[in-house]
């Protein structure tokens, strides 16, 4: 319990906002990640653009940040709750009963604010429901979210019944689609949603409680944080992340399908991971995350313009998150060793 | 198509699940018998139609019909739900194999213990398995397809593919005869690229997508699974490309029929799976009672006869059909 990273993270817990603000930034554990995710995207564009003429093109990039934002939105959250020691293994699950709220209130032509609001919470219930799951029950977050995934897919098979739910209005289509002055709308939305978080989690007490309750919980009992509410809240901000995720991908591909969201917590933990996220809490990087979502997303773009078998995409993706591991593995071993932290 | 044009009876989830609680409560008098089916997946429009028909044909032919599947197309998941059947002692357990290899041994130790094994919807090549009851010909599919898009496109164009799960056979069958039917008769079709999704209309959207990036002067892309098809016919129309690159596939009137309309997907070639779910379970009566199965045969209740070619061991339903904007409303799964 005496990593680098951690104690860098409990002083941000404890120093004021401007501190941690500027600690964030300029002292962060994550910021040599960040470059070296930075690199290593350069170096894949690069191979990329080689490959296909049509990769490094306008067109091209827009549509890689409109198959990006879902995901995106969802891996927001996904930092907060692994900063926080949690995970959500099952927010698919969530995404996907969202999306089934989503799909009906369309059909009985509910306004848009009122399908907007269902979606969102909708989501924000369900994950509030797995934090109350890990934090007053203390059942493992893998465990808990695993569990509750079961069973809202079988919620969504019992309700969809067999019949997917298709052919729903584009009316949030501008989100996706569109522009604001020129820049694509998707961008804006990852831009309101990661500003937003990094608020939370830089600016404001919640986010050094996550950062505290992610380093230490006992000492972040002892020293008088409400636990179980930082807990439920950050949950349920991923399931409301994830409702508005489902919007998004009910408005840009207009149906609810029976495997909606497969892939996608894993995927999300991938990014968060591959942004310097450490599986243990107490450390991780909205800019990271942001980062890793795009590498995957370029590297699925990437493959197949370059006539790659699409096959190649899950191996690829799984030999650097591998990489990652190891090398922090490898790091974290001799700094123990060295028994000076930072 | 008069075969295809029967309605499907509004039975609804509900009372089926009743009645095969009932059913499984009640021991199986003399002359039912008992007839399990393993889909690829549970809970899709398709073999919702599929169980519809062979619960029609159930109650037709004295049999207790049962069907249950995988929440998603996993051959570890498929092949644990078959074993339980063939466990509980159904007469005829009948599989839409998602991975032939995984079902292979316990296809022979299902008949070893005296259980009556088909196939239906997908075959095992090289399996113990009786009989194949087979939905139309993976050689016609994969033709039909290849020629309704010729019709549309001309004979010379580049065509995307994008697929469902790289295990599930039929599917590489129907994709194989397409390429076939490609390289043998139209030499001007260039068929570009085949990729597998993981069963998500998002996946799908965003191979059609690249693969239009890649390909400017794409002219059709074919989903080969109703779960790529609306996913395929949604990035035409993101694209704005309506018109300029059509799409198709093996794709359920429910799933496509906004995109037959709306022009992105002009055509979809498929079968009744409702005819199919019905004449499996009047197959699994038939093998049950040693009645013969050959050459051409009426079934009481399809309204065209079926065909059983003896080589291969298949009990064929017919020609596929082609559903168009003209004719997608007769259809409901």
């Amino acid at each position: 319990m005496t990593s680098t990273s951690e104690v860098t993270g409990a002083g941000a817990a404890a120093s004021a906002p401007a501190a941690a603000w500027r600690r964030a930034i300029l002292r962060s554990p994550t910021l040599e990640r960040e470059v070296a995710l930075v690199l290593a995207l350069a170096v894949t564009i690069l191979i990329f653009a080689n490959a296909s003429p049509h990769f490094l093109t306008a067109g091209n990039a827009v549509q890689i940040l409109r198959v990006s934002v879902d995901l995106a939105v969802i891996s927001a959250g996904m930092t907060l709750l692994i900063i926080m020691g949690g995970i959500d293994v099952g927010v698919g699950g969530i995404l996907a009963v969202s999306a089934i709220f989503i799909g009906r209130a369309y059909q009985i032509d509910l306004p848009v604010p009122l399908v907007v609001l269902i979606g969102l919470s909708a989501g924000a219930l369900l994950g509030a429901v797995n934090g109350l799951l890990c934090a007053r029950l203390r059942i493992p977050p893998i465990i808990a979210t695993l569990g509750t995934m079961y069973i809202w897919l079988a919620v969504l098979f019992l309700v969809i019944g067999g019949q997917w739910i298709a052919g729903l209005p584009r009316t949030l289509g501008p989100l996706v689609n569109g522009s604001v002055f020129g820049v694509p709308a998707p961008l804006v939305v990852v831009a309101v949603v990661y500003g937003g978080c990094a608020i939370l989690l830089y600016g404001l007490p919640f986010g050094r409680h996550i950062y505290a309750i992610g380093c230490n919980e006992t000492a972040a009992r002892l020293a008088g944080i409400d636990v179980v509410r930082v807990k439920v809240t950050t949950y349920a901000l991923l399931g409301g992340l994830a409702g508005f995720a489902a919007l998004l991908y009910v408005t840009r591909l207009r149906n609810v399908e029976i495997n909606i969201g497969t892939n996608l917590a894993l995927e999300a933990i991938a990014a968060t991971i591959l942004g310097g996220a450490s599986i243990r809490g107490g450390v991780g990087s909205l800019l990271g995350t942001l980062l890793g979502v795009f590498f995957i997303k370029v590297i699925q773009n990437g493959l197949v313009l370059a006539g790659v078998s699409s096959l190649w995409e899950r191996v690829i993706i799984g030999s650097v998150l591998l990489l990652v591991l190891v090398v922090e593995a490898v790091r974290a071993r001799r700094g123990r060793s060295r028994g000076a932290p930072g | 198509m008069s075969r295809l044009s029967t309605a499907l009876p509004a039975t609804s989830f509900l009372a089926a699940t009743a009645m095969l609680a009932i059913g499984i409560g009640q021991a199986a008098h003399a002359d039912t018998i008992r007839v399990a089916f393993v889909p690829q997946i549970q809970g899709i429009p398709y073999y919702v139609a599929m169980e519809n028909g062979a619960d029609a044909a159930a109650a037709e032919f004295d049999v207790e019909y049962v069907q249950q599947g995988p929440t998603s197309t996993n051959a570890v998941d498929q092949l644990r739900i078959f074993e339980s059947f063939v466990n509980q002692g159904f007469d005829v357990v009948a599989v839409s194999p998602v991975d032939v290899a995984t079902l292979l041994p316990a296809i022979a130790a299902a008949r070893e213990a005296g259980v009556h094994v088909i196939t239906s919807d997908a075959d095992a090549p090289g399996s113990e398995r009786e009989l194949f009851v087979a939905q139309a010909l993976d050689q016609d599919l994969g033709y039909t397809v290849m020629d309704e898009v010729v019709a549309r496109i001309g004979e010379e164009g580049k065509v995307a593919i994008v697929s469902d799960a790289p295990t599930i056979q039929s599917l590489n069958n129907w994709i194989a005869f397409i390429q076939e039917r490609a390289e043998t008769t139209y030499p001007g079709i260039e068929i570009v690229s085949v990729d597998h999704t993981d069963g998500t209309a998002a996946r799908a959207f965003q191979f059609a997508t690249d693969a239009m990036t890649r390909h400017p002067d794409l002219e059709a892309i074919i989903g080969i699974a109703s779960t790529t098809c609306p996913g395929v016919a949604q990035a035409v129309e993101a694209a704005d490309k309506i018109g300029e690159v059509i799409t198709t596939g093996y794709c359920s009137p429910n799933t496509a029929r906004e995109y037959v309309k709306s022009g992105a997907m002009p055509f979809t070639v498929l079968w009744s799976p409702y005819d199919l779910g019905y004449l499996t379970v009047w197959a699994a009566r038939q093998l049950v009672d040693g009645e013969p199965i050959e050459g051409q045969m009426t079934v009481p209740g399809l309204a065209d006869p079926v065909t059983f070619i003896e080589e291969d061991q298949i009990l064929l339903l017919g020609p596929p059909a082609v559903f168009t904007a003209d004719t997608i409303d007769d259809f409901d799964f």
